[in-house]
């Protein structure tokens, strides 16, 4: 996580006329930038090359031996959203960079994760880009020189300091046409550094993560350590990782290297709440709950159980012991008041962790997270959970719904289960033929209500979690007593844990993967067990696989 | 410079945009008074359609819905309809595809493979332009703005269906976000050479030189694209032209200076555009609806659309009587919150906007009479997500065009993509159909 310096902020820029008045975009010191060196010291400087593939190699390493498979689909266009865009500039700039989601272009989910693969930008979304690239740099101002190191007034100071951001905000070096516009920016003497800066972070080459792979599938070393630094960061490759690419030295074992280095870093946790948040659908609006029935339920804390879900995950992955199953199995969480209430247990003295009743809750599907996102105001919604496991947690694609089908949840009626109330599902074979794939898994968990307490009864009726589990490697006929032992059924299914490394690659590249990518999988799934199988080994498995490292040609 | 006094606080008729004797004096003697588009959209749907918003009695004798009765002011200015059908979804919809295929007379479709159409996130998209869009591209030339597409309180923030709310779309699969912050209104719009006195602006030559190597940058990455991600590009490239051309002195059109054509924005820097209430939309709105009718009188636009809120929108209405979220109490069988919500907006912040374009003089009429106004709803029932009759009034002369003061009923269901030939028609494009379904243009306005 960044650290913020208190009290050192930038002064607002006088001549924008946009920002007289207030401050969407600010920008907070947070030390000095790390690998900061004089600009063209060490690194690239401006080479012709595009990043050609270098020195060979990028695409050798990862994938080990088995290197038979390959992956035939090219990953989309994406664009950075808002939250990587946020943590690039941060980190390009040395800087915390805050600026408000209604000033920024809005993101859009394809696969479960807002990869920005699909819409496309009208007038006022590149307005929004271009203010926020001037303003950020007009309050950057002073900042600037000091990222230099030498005078900007000085020509060759200026030319060398635009070359080597340019390389760092493009994630490659400029191509010599590149190097010919922004350099020509610089014959406004008193503006062109700002100038030149502020196009490039509103050119398409920072905006957008332009892949071009060969005829052969291969990545240039350049395309590889941004993949792995926005999977991993969920920012811009640093300037380690840069020359690693200027040198094509992206063997396997640097490749493992660099991978534990960057799960090591304090900017890895940025990449696991986003994915987390996303994977377990908490990037959502506050769903709000009926203030009569549930007065504590306000939007603090619903806050209060997104970090909870988030600091749960995160922690399993960064204590380096806790695998796969955990997720789905943990009889603890970290809970603040509020949501020991929902839980009703105490929280202990001066202890983040939390145990919780192991016959009532099981990881994060049993989290007020989760349970509270996927219910309505007065009401839960078994359908909808049961739909989000099977495609957030199997990875699997339930079939529509008839064409013209009106999809309402039945009203209570005050007297009955919303179990009983679905009977239809069942009792209709046209609804049961599909119903029976994902409803049982949603009411297994009814013991859950709107705001994940846990009730025994719905309008004085028994609830009955009972059901069967269909569809995954332990087979179509599995009994299961409620929610807790379904958990623990899915922790120990194949099929999740094939699912979660494929959840991580569609977060890296922006799309599902094909029949073609399997044998990729399979390799990712022997290499962690090899390693010994934690969270964190699975990570490391998934950012050295083929999947990461290659790509298919893009179709014309 | 009107000051803030004037702008804010200017609820009551004339104070905001009097006196007026703006550009459209000198343009009319050129070229007469263009025609503008306003379509505003309320969300969730009217809950019972026959009993809170259809009108009863003839054509010309006929009593206001329960919904449309603050509206009585504008009696004679309105053409009000029965019997408004979505033929394609033949009424049986949800909130997103109602959304998209209000404007767009689309089918939508999910442009995630393998995700089914009525789960959530699905990220459902219509299929086509959206007419508001569709017509811009025909008229938007001539102004600083082809298309404004705003919004309060209507951002993917405040809904569940986050794209899929949205009703504007540029392309098929494309849909607008509007702009939500009423200052970034008052600065693209208001304080952009379009306004200033001509007078060479060294910052914005600086601009047109950054946006320059922008451009030849898009250029040079569209070159290595497939089919579909050059497309996606290639607009971006339109959008960055767009904005060269606004920032090019030679392009810059004949745009009043006067007092009336200006905006304080310092105020509107101070409102907050998250907190998701009826109360917190009454403070939205009041400028949002004054810089719309500013931007259409001034000739800054001559097509707008407008969401004030969003379907399947939160938004807590304790004030106006309910507690909790709008969607969630809509979704009761016989809810009257709905019928509220949608009744408080005809008394706020409709008739607010049709007030305001009726107070600008424009030879012997208003700016009302050259509009073509529409308020619809993407929904009829929101608890069964039935969309069919749909709930829409026009208002205006749409410049002549339409003869307003009469309720319109069609013995039969009347596609709603009719609606929008007639739209295109009265803003002078020969259009005969727009998207799915229309027969032609509804001849009984005129």
């Amino acid at each position: 996580m960044l650290e913020t310096m208190a009290g050192l902020s930038f002064p607002r820029a006088a001549r924008s006329p946009g920002f007289r008045f207030l401050c969407p975009i600010a920008l907070v010191l947070v030390g000095v930038l790390a690998g900061c060196s004089a600009p063209g010291a060490s690194n690239g400087d401006g080479s012709d090359d595009e990043g050609g593939n270098g020195g060979g190699g990028g695409q050798a390493g990862a994938g080990g031996p088995s290197s038979a498979c390959r992956i035939s689909t090219a990953a989309p266009l994406r664009r950075l959203n808002q939250g990587e865009y946020r943590r690039a500039l941060g980190d390009l700039l040395g800087v915390e960079v805050k600026v408000d989601s209604d000033w920024l272009p809005p993101d859009e989910k394809s696969h479960g994760f807002q990869v920005n693969t699909a819409i496309t930008l009208g007038r006022d979304d590149v307005e929004d880009y271009s203010a926020a690239a001037h303003e950020v740099i007009e309050l950057a101002g002073g900042r600037l020189e000091e990222l230099a190191g030498c005078s900007l007034q000085d020509s060759g100071c200026a030319e060398d300091f635009v070359t080597t951001m340019g390389r760092r905000i493009f994630r490659r070096p400029l191509t010599s046409e590149e190097r010919e516009d922004y350099l020509g920016l610089l014959e406004d003497r008193e503006a062109g550094v700002k100038m030149a800066l502020e196009a490039m972070l509103q050119s398409p080459n920072f905006l957008y993560r332009l892949e071009n792979p060969d005829e052969e599938g291969a990545l240039s070393p350049y395309e590889v350590v941004t993949r792995l630094a926005f999977m991993l960061w969920g920012s811009t490759p640093d300037d380690e990782l840069l020359a690693l690419a200027d040198d094509g030295k992206l063997d396997g074992e640097t490749v493992r290297k660099q991978v534990q280095r960057m799960m090591k870093d304090d900017k890895f946790v940025r990449a696991l709440d986003t994915f987390h948040e996303q994977w377990l659908g908490l990037d959502v609006a506050f769903p709000a709950k009926d203030p009569d029935l549930y007065p504590d339920f306000d939007e603090e804390a619903w806050q209060s159980a997104r970090r909870e879900a988030l600091e749960f995950t995160s922690a399993l992955y960064l204590e380096g012991t806790a695998s796969a199953p955990e997720l789905l199995e943990a009889n603890y969480t970290f809970a603040d008041e509020r949501l020991a209430a929902i839980y009703d247990v105490e929280l202990p003295e001066g202890k983040a962790r939390v145990e919780l009743d192991e016959k009532r809750r099981a990881g994060v599907l049993t989290q007020v997270g989760f349970l509270a996102a996927t219910a309505l105001d007065r009401q839960t919604q078994p359908i909808r959970r049961g739909v989000f496991i099977r495609e957030h947690l199997l990875c699997q694609k339930p079939p529509p719904p008839p064409p013209g089908l009106v999809v309402v949840t039945p009203p209570d009626d005050g007297a009955t289960t919303t179990r009983q109330r679905l009977q239809a599902h069942r009792e209709d074979p046209s609804c049961a033929a599909c119903h029976a794939f994902f409803d049982p898994l949603g009411l297994a968990f009814e013991n859950y209500g709107p705001i994940g307490q846990w009730r025994d009864e719905e309008n004085g009726v028994t609830i009955d979690p009972s059901g069967v589990l269909s569809d995954t490697d332990l087979g179509d006929e599995v009994k299961f007593r409620d929610g807790v032992e379904l958990s623990r059924l899915l922790a120990k299914s194949t099929t999740f844990e094939r699912c979660l490394p494929e959840q991580w690659v569609r977060f890296a590249i922006g799309r599902s993967l094909n029949d073609a990518d399997r044998c990729a999988l399979d390799e990712i799934m022997k290499q962690q067990k090899e390693r010994g199988g934690t969270l964190e080994q699975l990570l490391a498995a998934v950012a050295e696989s083929k999947l990461i490292h290659s790509s298919g040609k893009v179709q014309p | 410079m009107m000051n803030r006094r004037n702008f804010l606080s200017g609820v009551g008729a004339g104070t905001l945009l009097a006196p007026f004797v703006p550009l459209t004096e000198r343009m009319a003697e050129a070229a007469g008074y263009p025609t503008r588009l306003v379509i505003v959209q309320t969300p969730n749907g009217v809950s019972d359609y026959a009993k809170w918003f259809r009108c009863s009695g003839t054509e010309n004798d006929w009593a206001l819905g329960e919904i449309l009765s603050p509206l009585a002011p504008f009696k004679q200015d309105m053409i009000t309809f029965d019997n408004i059908a979505d033929l394609n979804y033949q009424g049986r919809t949800g909130h997103a595809k109602a959304a998209g295929q209000l404007l767009t007379g689309k089918t939508v479709k999910s442009v995630v493979a393998g995700k089914s159409d009525d789960e959530p996130g699905s990220h459902l998209r219509a299929d086509g332009i959206s007419i508001d869009q569709h017509i811009a591209k025909a008229v938007g030339g001539a102004t600083p703005y082809p298309i404004l597409n705003w919004g309060v309180l209507a951002s993917q923030a405040h809904s569940i269906d986050a794209l899929g709310a949205m009703i504007s779309y540029r392309a098929a699969l494309q849909p607008v976000t509007p702009e939500i912050n009423p200052y970034k209104m008052f600065e693209r719009v208001f304080s952009t050479p379009a306004t200033s006195d001509g007078a060479p602006d060294p910052a914005q030559g600086r601009r047109r030189s950054v946006l320059d190597v922008v451009r030849r940058d898009l250029d040079r990455m569209r070159e290595k694209l497939g089919t579909f991600d050059r497309k996606r590009l290639d607009a971006h490239l339109e959008s960055v032209r767009e904005i060269e051309r606004a920032l090019d002195p030679s392009n810059r059109p004949d745009v009043p200076t006067a007092a009336s054509c200006t905006v304080d924005g310092e105020p509107l820097s101070r409102l907050n555009v998250a907190t998701n209430t009826i109360s917190n939309l009454k403070v939205l709105a009041d400028p949002v609806v004054k810089m719309l009718a500013k931007a259409l009188a001034c000739d800054l636009t001559r097509v707008a659309t407008l969401q004030l809120s969003i379907t399947t929108s939160n938004i807590e209405g304790s004030e106006i009587g309910w507690k909790g979220s709008i969607h969630q109490r809509s979704h009761t069988d016989g809810t009257e919150e709905l019928m509220k919500f949608q009744k408080w907006m005809a008394a706020g912040p409709i008739s607010a906007l049709l007030n305001a374009l009726k107070e600008v003089p424009e030879g012997n009429g208003t700016l009302l009479d050259n509009t073509a106004f529409v308020w619809a709803q993407e929904l009829s029932d929101g608890n069964t997500h039935v969309n069919t009759p749909l709930p829409v009034v026009f208002f205006g002369r749409a410049g002549g065009r339409w003869r307003p003061g009469r309720h319109l009923r069609f013995s039969s269901p009347r596609a709603h993509t009719d609606l929008w030939v007639t739209l295109a028609q009265a803003m002078g494009l020969p259009d005969q159909s727009f998207g799915d379904n229309s027969t032609g243009p509804i001849a009984a306005v005129g």
